[in-house]
């Protein structure tokens, strides 16, 4: 009687340890799916890069433009034109020239600051400066997820 | 943005479950972990309670797979660090390899058995490794 006892605790707690380990990998997997879901979504968010848009934003408001450098410099500032959004995947380039300025808290996403060099495509989330130029809160790195034409 | 969004998840996903895959043996076998937790009660011989350790190592490998062929087919490799990217390759190669080395061992009467161990452990430090630094370069 008491052997059987055992036999039925030791079964519930072989069954609670299993049951424990699936449900954290499955909460695990659910924080991967929803961060990837998130990041996308942070990338698809470029929708916003309008030319005009870009031209008429006021000094001090937030805005997110889409562009490829240029030129990178050693100080943080980069140089590059305003891109397009023709699909998710396709970009177009503009005669826009942008400016643009690495800060000490730029975040960075789906990359790291050696990913913003000259030829690189990025989207940045970022306060326009009174020489128009905007510096980034946020970079997303679009390289290699983007066509340009 | 899908191109992203598998490419992530498929590759967070087999991360998750190359630990699971990592932790299994340790949690059927007769350790003090598996006898605290009651995971290795099973009166099954040890090779054939590690079934969910073959399978999710197809699984692994498999996700792997899909995870390079992705970007891959829709050109998206361009502008990735391209050192992250030949560690991932080799961790493809050495997961492939581990699958075989896993086969061989799976045969309980193989009789450099022993051998076989450490070589499937060293190749999973590898595969570890690469991992790691592939998530860091291009993560």
């Amino acid at each position: 009687m008491q052997a059987a006892a055992n036999t039925g605790d030791s079964k519930n707690k072989s069954r609670l340890a299993w049951s424990a380990i699936i449900a954290f990998l499955t909460v695990l997997a659910g924080f991967a799916i929803w961060h990837s879901a998130r990041t996308a979504a942070s990338m698809s968010g470029a929708a916003s890069s309008e030319e005009s848009q870009f031209a008429h934003a006021e000094v001090g408001s937030k805005v997110k433009v889409a562009m490829e450098v240029v030129s990178a410099g050693a100080d943080g500032t980069l140089r590059g034109i305003l891109l397009q959004k023709k699909t998710e995947e396709k970009y177009a380039r503009t005669s826009t020239q942008v400016l643009a300025r690495i800060v000490d808290h730029t975040a960075y996403v789906m990359g790291k600051r050696d990913d913003v060099h000259a030829s690189a495509a990025i989207y940045i989330t970022g306060v326009v400066q009174k020489d128009r130029s905007v510096d980034a809160e946020q970079i997303v790195i679009l390289t290699g997820y983007i066509h340009l034409e | 943005m899908n191109t992203f969004f598998y490419t992530s998840t498929l590759g967070w996903l087999a991360s998750i479950l190359l630990g699971a895959e990592i932790l299994l043996p340790y949690l059927l076998r007769r350790t003090a972990l598996s006898q605290w937790l009651g995971t290795a009660r099973s009166e099954k011989p040890y090779l054939q309670r590690m079934w969910a350790h073959y399978w999710i190592g197809y699984l692994v490998a498999l996700l792997a797979l899909m995870h390079a062929w992705i970007p891959m087919q829709a050109g998206g490799a361009r502008g990735a660090n391209m050192a992250g990217l030949w560690i991932a390759t080799a961790s493809l190669v050495l997961l492939f390899l581990q699958i075989v080395l896993g086969l061989r061992l799976k045969a309980a009467t193989s009789l450099d058995r022993q051998r076989n161990r450490r070589i499937h452990y060293g190749v999973m430090l590898g595969i570890v490794a690469t991992a790691a630094a592939h998530i860091w370069l291009n993560g």
